[in-house]
């Protein structure tokens, strides 16, 4: 249910810069969805690489009382 | 009254602390900052105070724009921190507390560097206790190591003051790098300086103090030590090294490398330690730009910053003063028992998120637009992952994993009436910040040309950024990628000094033991062979201590005898 309204708002949001104008400086920048693509993708991976990190970081709780 | 050094009546106040009745003292320290706050008002800009002492001429206050937006801040919180603290019957932390924040809005007026150095040290010294005070051997052990590395901080400023002062003839803080120069072409004063203020401020690789000490601090201590300690180290910066390029690189490393760290650590506290860490990343890189836009930007967000972060830091130590933990591992659903502290949670967690409308947004805003005004675009697109980054651990893990998710069956209290208001009042600024920017555009130290709301489309992309990272949070929550909360640590650069070190030191010690023993050992067989000798020799039974025939003398004298009548006649 949460998830579909989620969903649902970000479709809203990528419709409105159909209609809302915005500035942007870097061409780039100004493509239709892109702040929408890199928060995706910028969560997405540092999720996917934090998780692999824990292969090398990891430790039992008590690791420095012993 | 505007003669008195600013933060004077907190350290002098939290000596007469422990005079009071132990049921009067948390009152006490509530009163203290609202004195201070008083004073502040008081006092205008351009004025100074200066003392010759020795021949040096110090400048020990110091009031301008810079100064005053980080005392009114600094006031601010400690007020909202003793409102929380208010249950505390603990006299050591009230007058800790007190003079912590005395001697760090003390250091923010100081005009030279010899009484920034005093202050410096004296915020060492006294928010130490408020790590100690938690009683418990892990709190002891991290609170020693905190205490070295900021005194060693102090040393180095110390040291870097010391040969500025011989380079420069001067003690005054202002800008140290000036326009045209660099880090590099800097001399060793100015290098030890940058290296002070780096470890204050949690520069990547000087960070891990930070993660290692605040978890162990009281809760009502670790929502002083979010705000004081590194932000002290921003307003240094900003006074000090405005428009150091250098400053642009470490602040992107430092808001992106613990965001990673922040993902699978389950001491929740601790993971609003990396998002701390994150957050000074935006300041810092603010400072290095150095327009005034930038550095508005830095100092908006070094405000906006101290509210929201003790708010987060107040609503985690809510969960953990009702449910005696802190693990996501062991939390979840309580915002059943809890929905005052999980409403005021999730306004910490949209304003550092940078909603719009929230007080991150209008601060955050500021910085974003200089560094797209100087066109750094690596910088933009680093900040703007370390932006998914912040809606990632403080925006959705905190308040998701505390309040929300998988229900932890623990049923408690709603956080006590104090807590709430502090929490509230904290709250409320967040929001008011964020829609009436101006309030906070007015503190800052340059006029502000800026209207974060004149682009609709600003706003529209922002909210974009962010509720698609929440998609994603979502979708990897689905896809069951997300990874679990789990019971146990992670290293990070603590470990170069709690295991390798120890270890290193550990076998040197170890081989040169066994070194010694060798030692010992050779020496002494050689001693006793040379006594075996001695023995065989002129022992009892030795060849030479045998008596002998008179016959045998007899004819040994004759040999002689003969043998020098031989060498007359040759």
């Amino acid at each position: 249910m949460i998830f579909r309204l989620l969903l649902a708002l970000c479709i809203l949001l990528v419709v409105l810069e159909l209609v809302v104008h915005r500035h942007s400086t870097f061409p780039w920048e100004g493509w239709l969805g892109f702040y929408a693509v890199w928060g995706f993708i910028s969560l997405f991976g540092v999720v996917i690489i934090g998780k692999q990190l824990r292969r090398f970081i990891k430790r039992r709780e008590d690791y420095y009382d012993e | 009254m505007s003669s008195l050094p600013p933060g004077l009546i907190l350290i002098l106040g939290g000596l007469v602390l422990p005079v009071l009745p132990r049921s009067v003292q948390a009152k006490g320290a509530l009163v203290l900052p609202v004195l201070g706050l008083l004073q502040l008002l008081f006092l205008s800009e351009g004025m100074s105070v200066d003392v010759e002492i020795a021949g040096y001429s110090l400048l020990p206050v110091r009031v301008d724009k810079l100064s005053l937006v980080f005392g009114y801040i600094f006031y601010i919180a400690a007020f909202l921190a003793a409102l929380y603290a208010l249950h505390v019957r603990d006299t050591t932390q009230h007058v800790a507390a007190m003079m912590y924040v005395g001697s760090a809005i003390g250091a923010v007026f100081a005009g030279d560097l010899i009484t920034l150095f005093v202050y410096w040290e004296i915020t060492a010294l006294t928010s130490v206790f408020l790590i100690w005070a938690n009683r418990s051997e892990r709190a002891y052990r991290a609170g020693l190591r905190y205490l070295v590395i900021q005194i060693g901080s102090g040393v180095l400023l110390l040291s870097g003051i010391l040969f500025y002062f011989h380079e420069s003839g001067s003690l005054l803080f202002t800008q140290l790098i000036g326009p045209g120069e660099s880090l590099v072409t800097a001399g060793p004063g100015v290098w030890l300086i940058f290296l002070a203020f780096g470890i204050k401020c949690a520069f990547p690789l000087l960070h891990n103090w930070l993660q290692d000490a605040y978890p162990q601090a009281t809760i009502t201590g670790a929502v002083f030590l979010s705000a004081f300690t590194t932000k002290l180290a921003v307003y240094a910066l900003a006074r000090g090294f405005p428009g150091t390029e250098a400053l642009i690189g470490i602040g992107v490393v430092m808001t992106l490398f613990p965001i990673f760290f922040a993902v699978i650590e389950n001491d929740l506290r601790k993971v609003l330690c990396y998002s701390l860490n994150n957050q000074l990343g935006f300041m810092v890189v603010g400072i290095g730009i150095g327009t005034e836009l930038a550095l508005n930007g830095a100092i908006a967000h070094a405000f906006v910053h101290i509210l929201y972060k003790a708010l987060l830091f107040m609503s985690m130590g809510a969960v953990l003063y009702r449910t005696g933990t802190i693990r996501a591992s062991e939390l979840g659903g309580l915002y059943r028992s809890m929905p005052w502290t999980a409403a005021f949670c999730i306004v910490g967690a949209m304003s550092i998120s940078a909603f719009p409308l929230f007080s991150g947004f209008v601060a955050k805003s500021l910085t974003m637009s200089a560094v797209i005004e100087g066109y750094y675009v690596l910088t933009f697109i680093g900040l703007l992952v370390a932006s998914a980054g912040v809606m990632e651990h403080s925006g959705i893990k905190i308040p998701y994993f505390a309040f929300f998710g998988r229900d932890s069956g623990i049923r408690c209290q709603e956080a006590p009436l104090h807590m709430c208001l502090a929490m509230g009042v904290a709250a409320v600024l967040c929001i008011g910040i964020g829609c009436f920017p101006d309030l906070l555009y007015a503190l800052l130290p340059y006029p502000v040309d800026y209207e974060p709301y004149a682009d609709f489309g600003h706003s529209l992309t922002q909210f974009q950024l962010l509720l698609f990272a929440a998609l994603a949070f979502a979708v990897l929550l689905r896809m069951g990628l997300y990874p679990p909360e789990q019971n146990a640590i992670n290293l990070d650069t603590d470990w170069f000094y709690r295991r390798l070190a120890p270890n290193v030191i550990h076998s040197i010690t170890n081989n040169l033991a066994n070194v010694t023993d060798r030692l010992t050992a050779t020496t002494r067989l050689a001693g006793r062979t040379l006594m075996r000798s001695v023995i065989r020799h002129y022992g009892p039974e030795g060849t030479l201590a045998r008596t002998w025939p008179t016959g045998s003398m007899v004819l040994w004298i004759a040999v002689l005898l003969a043998a020098s009548l031989v060498l007359y006649f040759v």
